[in-house]
């Protein structure tokens, strides 16, 4: 059934198409590209810096006189273990409590709501250059920090599809039949939410990528000699003017990651409604 | 022409022309006829009082509001400024200068011997606490105005006292501006420009001195502006923002090579520099205290790629303490500044540490390409170098924390420079002596030795300069076997001058001397000289 909706909305959305073609070819790349480049993305040679694009360096050396390529599929490995820890933070924390209170008294509702919109307030990249402060920089820290700004979003979420599901008559039966908070939370409603959360884990993937990227140009997020992204982009910009490939290689897997992850979110988002409108379970959903 | 289509062209006209870089100066020229200098630097001055700051940005701004008593050029000479001439006791202790007749300040104020005697004891007055005072509290004694001369007596003999008493933060102020106590955000001295404003964050404006004792100025007003972006720097140049930025990242140079179209607007000036960059161990630290731990890094270096990659080739390899500049000081021996990984491995094997260790460095942004350049250096021996890139003042308080402190935070190395030209004593008295250790000095390891201590003052006393190359010799065979720092190189002072602006010089410590330039006539606005 759930296979056969994830066809239709491929056969219909060409932004999903894109995004699931860019996405696919991502994990490969990250899975593959290590074994078949070969090489070491630390190797320094220090007396070929800054080799423009050549056959031996499709994308030229960096200021170290490191392959750039080499690097990026490297990086593209950081970048999905970026989006992975993130979102699993993120979700993991936010979506529990969100749905809790989508079922617990009103004044627990408001409670976790209030806080939530104290953490919303704040604009995401300020709370999270607040939180690597604290911690110190280091790209695990980044992470906790960009998980930390998303938390909100999945307690919102949690919270608006466990309240919307609440008083639908599967529910009821369940209470009735015995079934306690818990019981119905974890095994009736938490599965019933998976395709928003789904959508909403997608639509985030950009964010953590832009989010990641930025504090780690800003030296907050991956330290040398990682080749993230971010920090790859850091390093280049120095030479801007006399070498481009340092910056716009980087720069074009940032901007090609984001555009997969979101053209994928939509498409997704367009087959199944967006986050926190999930028709499925409003017309009874699958218990 | 319909009117729709006259307003679109109105409306499009000024904007297309705002996509066209011009010269602010030409845009002015026709009203104002004057020749103005811009100078764009890396970073912007942090005081406008020359005892009060230790920066070479800083020191590049106040030349042309002050004057020393002695001036030393680029080669290390020395020429009369405000002192027409100078003599001393047998022993080295007193040493008397005579002032230059007719001196005014920029405030109308008259610059005699009382009002140069008044400028140096404030520089060594502990009370006032200047940044860039405490080698002169070290050494001068006392300083006392006599029949139109002025006497400076010496604790102790130093042979260096005259390059000493040349370097910016010598120079003489104005005893009123002194005494308002507004000498920081308001230069006032004797030289040939006259102070105009400094906005912060946007630039300082100078104006000819039209009382100047001395040659009067070719230009009427210079300007500095700052950016701490390599890339900024450069554009400026390239646009004709700046018409001299320094420093000019390395990167930049062949872009103005002969053939590229970057030489038909500017040049880069290449002067050897004093700068040493070098990174300090921490001797307190295991495994660092073992000398043999901190020779085998040093053997890992691979300076010659250091200089080829991260300098491109603008710099020299530093194996030595001292820098080239230095009477006596040792340069690089055939194949030195090479890596040499198996004798590094031999000694950390010997040492104990054959299986390698991390340690943690502090850095700060621009040396952080020499940490991670160092990091896979290492690597060849089993070093893992963990960087803590830092912000300014975050650093300051990593370097210059006491052993204590870094043990806890586990600061195993510090990479900054050092720029102390001609004058050995600065060189080797604030790294190396037991008591500039951090936090009272930048001796950042805490590195402590009785007989480099003795050495070092029996250099700064030394006025015989055979015994005084011998001493220094020892000194840097017994530097190189304790390996406190680890030498990296000497960078060259790297800037860029537009075509047509002449007469501009560097010295050896990186500060651009721009009180002589001139506009050459295709370089003037519109309009021609005033």
């Amino acid at each position: 059934m759930r296979w056969r909706l994830w066809r239709r909305a491929g056969a219909s959305s060409l932004p999903f198409r894109l995004g699931a073609a860019l996405c696919g070819g991502a994990l490969v790349l990250a899975l593959v590209g290590p074994a078949l480049l070969g090489g070491d993305p630390s190797a320094q040679d220090l007396y070929h810096v800054l080799q423009p694009p050549s056959w031996r360096h499709p994308c030229g050396t960096d200021a170290f006189g490191r392959d750039i390529l080499v690097r990026l599929v490297y990086g593209l490995r950081l970048t999905l273990m970026e989006i992975a820890v993130s979102l699993t933070v993120a979700a993991g924390i936010g979506v529990p409590i969100g749905l809790f209170a989508g079922f617990a008294p009103r004044w627990v509702d408001g409670a976790v709501m209030t806080i939530s919109d104290v953490l919303f307030a704040f604009p995401g990249l300020v709370l999270a250059l607040l939180v690597v402060s604290l911690l110190g920089p280091g790209l695990f820290h980044a992470l906790l920090a960009i998980a930390a700004f998303s938390v909100p979003v999945y307690i919102r979420l949690g919270r608006t599809l466990a309240a919307g599901m609440r008083h639908l008559l599967w529910v009821e039966a369940l209470t009735v039949l015995g079934a306690g908070r818990t019981r119905v939370l974890l095994r009736h409603v938490l599965p019933n939410a998976a395709t928003p959360l789904l959508v909403q884990a997608t639509l985030s993937g950009g964010t953590v990528v832009l989010a990641a990227a930025s504090l780690s140009f800003l030296g907050l997020g991956a330290q040398p000699p990682l080749p993230e992204w971010g920090t790859m982009m850091s390093d280049g910009r120095n030479a801007l003017g006399a070498a481009f490939w340092p910056c716009l290689f980087p720069g074009l897997s940032i901007a090609v990651t984001v555009i997969g992850l979101n053209c994928l979110g939509d498409g997704l988002r367009e087959r199944f409604g967006a986050p926190g409108e999930d028709r499925r379970a409003g017309s009874g959903g699958e218990v | 022409m319909p009117r729709p289509i006259l307003a679109s062209v109105a409306l499009l006209v000024p904007l297309v022309a705002g996509f066209f870089p011009v010269r602010g100066d030409l845009l002015h020229a026709a009203e104002s006829r004057v020749t103005e200098l811009t100078v764009m630097l890396a970073e912007p001055p942090r005081s406008m009082d020359p005892a009060d700051q230790s920066a070479t940005a800083t020191r590049s701004v106040l030349a042309p509001f002050y004057e020393t008593l002695v001036r030393q050029d680029e080669t290390g000479a020395l020429h009369p400024a405000l002192a027409t001439a100078w003599t001393s006791s047998a022993d080295g202790l007193r040493w008397r200068f005579a002032i230059r007749p007719g001196l005014r300040f920029h405030d109308g104020t008259n610059c005699d011997a009382a009002a140069v005697a008044a400028s140096l004891r404030r520089l060594i007055d502990p009370k006032a606490a200047l940044a860039g005072s405490g080698i002169f509290r070290e050494i001068i004694s006392s300083v006392e105005q006599e029949a139109g001369d002025v006497v400076v007596t010496l604790r102790h003999p130093y042979a260096e006292i005259l390059p000493l008493l040349s370097v910016t933060q010598a120079a003489i102020v104005s005893p009123r501006a002194a005494a308002r106590g507004d000498l920081g955000r308001h230069a006032d001295g004797t030289g040939p420009f006259v102070f105009v404003a400094w906005r912060q964050g946007k630039d300082v404006r100078a104006a000819r001195n039209p009382a100047y004792w001395g040659p009067a100025p070719a230009l009427d007003r210079l300007r500095w502006v700052w950016s701490p972006e390599p890339s900024v720097l450069n554009m400026a140049l390239q646009t004709g923002d700046a018409d001299i930025v320094d420093p000019l990242a390395p990167v930049f140079a062949r872009l103005y090579a002969p053939g590229e179209r970057g030489a038909t607007v500017a040049q880069v000036r290449r002067a050897p520099g004093a700068a040493l960059f070098w990174a300090a161990l921490n001797t307190k630290l295991p495994p660092l205290d073992d000398s043999r731990v901190r020779r085998a890094l040093g053997l890992a270096i691979d300076r010659d790629a250091l200089v080829a990659g991260l300098l491109h080739g603008f710099g020299r390899p530093a194996c030595h303490a001292l820098t080239p500049d230095i009477a006596g000081a040792r340069s690089c021996a055939p194949g030195e500044a090479r890596a040499h990984l198996a004798q590094a491995r031999a000694l950390l094997a010997e040492a104990g540490h054959g299986s390698g260790f991390t340690i943690a460095v502090a850095v700060q942004e621009p040396e952080e390409p020499i940490a991670e350049a160092l990091q896979a250096m290492w690597r060849g021996i089993g070093v893992t170098l963990e960087i803590r890139r830092q912000e300014a003042g975050v650093w300051v308080q990593s370097a210059f924390a006491p052993p204590e402190a870094k043990r806890r935070a586990g600061t195993g190395m510090i990479i900054t420079s050092w720029s102390a030209p001609f004058i050995a004593d600065l060189q080797l008295r604030p790294l190396y002596a037991s008591v500039s250790a951090a936090p009272a000095g930048a001796n950042l390891g805490f590195f402590s030795d009785d007989a480099v201590d003795a050495a070092i003052n029996a250099v700064a006393e030394e006025r015989d300069p055979a015994i005084r190359r011998q001493t220094l010799d020892d000194l840097q065979a017994r530097l190189d076997a304790q390996a406190p720092i680890l030498p990296l190189y000497n960078a060259d002072t790297v800037y860029g001058v537009r075509r047509g602006v002449e007469g501009v010089t560097a010295l050896r410590d990186g500060e651009i001397i721009v009180a002589g330039a001139s506009l050459a006539e295709a370089a003037l606005p519109a309009g021609g000289a005033p």
